[in-house]
């Protein structure tokens, strides 16, 4: 719907009732946080506006500030497209934000201990054991293991979704190596770049501080032996489509970044090779599933991984970020559960509700969602960045006829969600303001206390009523301003 | 540091510098095919093959096309020029965290500089070897500036100097001993004048010898003179500190070979009379000091990348 009462350089932009608007109200009014932005824009010509989007691509291509895209030949850099325009989220939303990634983060740990420690919560009928037992990231191995701290999870990004009406909502809990912090960063520093004297008054929350936080943390789970602890960031290598983030974080903190061919075990000691001889190391931020961790604990066809690494981090001697299993919690089945999990163990009331999910082992839920595969939108449990899913209205006959085959052939592997009204955000495309769906990942680290850097990767689907935000799938990324007011 | 990044680092300037010399060398034996009749012209193509190490087909007719393609895109090619620079950008790609990013922007334009299509540079291929030797001149300049003169520094000094004396033994051992040993021409003052411009050293050899071209006096620049900075002497020593820093900075108990290697090599170029070496065959010479680089390239190896584990495990 085009809106008569905005300026021209809006005059494709799209408002509506279905859909939260980040900068306007239905009214088509600028929010408060977004008014002096709006302003500003007014007094920009679309040239100018393109000039400023043309600097900050040239700054990541000249930065490599790229991610990998699989499918054909060889691996091909792109950067990852960043939209001008912030999104703002004021300190009153963040406040929630906050409290409720708190709340959840501390729950989610707690199940963890709990799963691989007595299992209370199986016992007392919560969580049903099967859904634990046949998860793909449930690790046998790590039954009893004492984790530093008890923490398992010390590097979280969530991902939030900002529903109808204006509250979030969790749509995913990343608990194994989630990504994309790099881009939070780079983001923000493109931004003071091109936007000074805007970004200087708008009073902004800084995140620069995440290198420092991320050491902080990783050092906080260092074993006992170790005064000055030994970090390393543990990459599968220059061809993962993270890697510019894994360098980046490693210069960040400045620390070695390694492979697994770095690193050897001898006598359930860690040690990485240097010019110098072996080094001893105590923590290792790593970058690698864990399937791929320990070719003699888990996959032994990985080439990436460390032999006898779980033995040395079972032995306590050195410690893993995040821990191994963590994944069992972040099942997308388990999911439906979170907020019993919370309440279970802290007595408390879900601060972010969860999405309405429908697990399709239970024949009632499986056959309604059958019913409706072209309004719901359908994921595989163990999968991650936007592969493995099937969203109903956008879908053909054919693929929902090949998801209704997938489902009914082993049903645990999947859930359904209904079809999210993801808020939409005002970006420059094509010489144009407009507005793109978006959604929102905080980041959330854990080593002693929970700490989150005010700010997270707002993901945006550029095309247009697209709802796919992850890179692999064609979206872009903004800088996100958590205000101090 | 890591064994695997002192590695990548040393062959990522191992790799610039055989770009930049196969640049330089095409673009000066382009020149010196434009100059003569053609009497000589597949002697040459021949021997610019031949100097940087490609691979060359019996009864080949050279045609400029097809060597020009050979020798900068080829990427089936080790040595092209493509090959370098994908191999420097991959190492350098390994080892971004401990670049500057001034230097590794330059080395990807470099690669984007390389990519450029055949038809865009074929008319005037000198001007764009010389855009690349520039390139990566910026690169070394930039690195030079911007980055700490660390351990990580001097292996990539390290896989320069050790490339770059390589490069001149060949270039020595069969463009040299192919103009020396062959009968008197009119035009053979081209032929060394393209040796000379092939090591950047022609300007600098009339400073110190005037242009008058003494085959003696040519081999005694490249080989042994002390101050330029394309002479083999040059390169081994800084080779030799560049070994040294590296030694004080690891603290290493296992370098004294590897120093005594390099210190020999180093006192015998500086001791060495250039009648001597070519009274005793400068050919066996040539093939002496090659050993001895493959020797501290692999003692390198040995002492600070793939040492045996077994020796450096606490009991």
């Amino acid at each position: 719907m085009v809106q008569p009462d905005l300026p021209s350089f809006f005059a494709n932009y799209q408002l509506d009732e279905h859909f939260y608007d980040e900068m306007f109200t239905t009214t088509a009014t600028p929010r408060p946080q977004y008014a002096a932005l709006f302003k500003r824009l007014l007094e920009l010509s679309p040239e100018a506006l393109d000039q400023y989007q043309q600097a900050a691509d040239n700054s990541f291509l000249h930065q490599g500030i790229t991610f990998t895209v699989y499918g054909n030949e060889k691996g091909t850099e792109r950067i990852f497209p960043y939209d001008l325009l912030p999104r703002i989220i004021t300190n009153q939303e963040w406040q929630t934000i906050e409290s409720g990634l708190k709340q959840r983060i501390t729950a989610l740990n707690l199940f963890l201990q709990d799963v691989y420690g007595d299992g209370r919560i199986i016992q007392d009928g919560i969580v049903p054991p099967e859904l634990i037992y046949t998860s793909q990231h449930y690790r046998r191995e790590m039954r009893g293991v004492q984790v530093p701290n008890g923490i398992y999870i010390s590097v979280v990004g969530t991902d939030l979704v900002r529903i109808e009406d204006g509250s979030f909502a969790v749509l995913e809990d990343n608990l194994r190596v989630p990504s994309g912090v790099s881009y939070m960063l780079a983001n923000r520093q493109v931004m003071k770049r091109i936007f000074p004297t805007l970004f200087g008054g708008y009073g902004v929350r800084p995140t620069d501080q995440y290198g420092q936080a991320l050491l902080a943390t990783l050092k906080a789970l260092a074993p006992k032996h170790a005064t000055d602890p030994v970090v390393v960031v543990l990459t599968p290598g220059v061809y993962n489509a993270a890697y510019f983030e894994h360098t980046f974080l490693a210069r960040q903190m400045g620390v070695e970044l390694v492979e697994g061919r770095d690193l050897l075990v001898h006598n359930n000691v860690v040690y990485m090779r240097t010019t110098a001889g072996l080094q001893r190391v105590d923590v290792i931020y790593r970058r690698i599933d864990d399937d791929f961790l320990d070719p003699l604990a888990f996959r032994p066809d990985s080439a990436l991984g460390v032999s006898g690494l779980f033995n040395a981090y079972r032995a306590g001697n050195v410690s893993l970020a995040n821990a191994i299993g963590t994944g069992v919690a972040d099942d997308k089945a388990m999911y439906a559960y979170v907020p019993k999990i919370i309440n279970y163990y802290l007595g408390e009331e879900a601060i972010l509700p969860n999405i309405e999910t429908y697990l399709l082992e239970d024949a009632a839920q499986r056959s309604y969602v059958l019913q409706n595969l072209d309004k719901l939108v359908v994921k595989a449990v163990g999968e991650s960045g936007g592969y493995g899913m099937l969203i109903g209205p956008h879908s053909t006959q054919a693929e929902q006829k090949s998801f209704r085959e997938q489902i009914l052939a082993n049903p645990r592997n999947y859930i359904a969600q209904p079809t999210l009204a993801l808020s939409r955000a005002p970006c420059f495309i094509e010489g144009k303001i407009d507005s793109r769906h978006v959604d929102f990942r905080p980041y959330i680290l854990y080593g002693d206390e929970v700490r989150i850097i005010p700010g997270g990767l707002t993901r945006v689907a550029l095309k247009q009523g697209s709802l796919v935000v992850n890179s692999s799938q064609g979206g872009g990324s903004k800088d996100t301003w958590v205000l101090y007011e | 540091m890591l064994s695997r990044v002192a590695d990548s680092l040393y062959w990522l300037s191992r790799y610039l510098e055989r770009a930049e010399h196969t640049a330089r060398l095409t673009s000066v034996y382009f020149d010196l095919i434009l100059d003569q009749s053609s009497q000589l012209q597949q002697e040459r193509y021949q021997l610019l093959l031949e100097n940087l190490n490609m691979p060359i087909e019996a009864d080949a007719i050279f045609e400029p096309d097809a060597t020009l393609k050979l020798i900068v895109q080829d990427e089936t090619n080790g040595n092209s020029i493509a090959s370098c620079v994908m191999q420097a950008r991959e190492n350098a790609r390994q080892v971004r965290e401990r670049l500057s990013s001034e230097t590794w922007t330059h080395i990807n334009q470099l690669y984007l500089l390389m990519k450029r299509p055949y038809r865009q540079w074929r008319g005037q291929p000198q001007v764009y070897m010389h855009q690349l030797i520039q390139q990566i001149h910026l690169i070394n300049g930039i690195s030079h500036a911007t980055m700490n003169h660390d351990e990580g520094w001097q292996f990539m000094q390290l896989g320069n100097y050790i490339e770059r004396a390589m490069s001149i033994l060949r270039l020595m051992s069969t463009q040299y001993l192919a103009i020396n040993g062959r009968s008197p021409y009119r035009e053979d003052y081209l032929d060394w004048i393209a040796l000379l411009k092939s090591c950047t050293a022609f300007e600098a050899y009339c400073n110190v010898y005037t242009a008058d071209l003494v085959p003696t006096h040519i081999a005694e620049f490249l080989l042994l003179n002390a101050e330029f900075p394309h002479s083999l002497h040059f390169s081994v020593n800084m080779m030799r500190n560049s070994l040294a820093q590296i030694g004080q900075i690891t603290k290493s108990h296992r370098n004294q070979q590897l120093n005594r290697k390099v210190g020999r090599l180093q006192s015998s170029l500086q001791f060495s009379q250039i009648d001597e070496i070519t009274d005793a065959g400068l050919a066996q010479f040539l093939q002496d000091i090659e050993a001895q680089c493959w020797d501290i390239h692999e003692a390198v190896y040995k002492v600070y990348i793939s040492f045996p584990v077994a020796e450096e495990l606490p009991m």
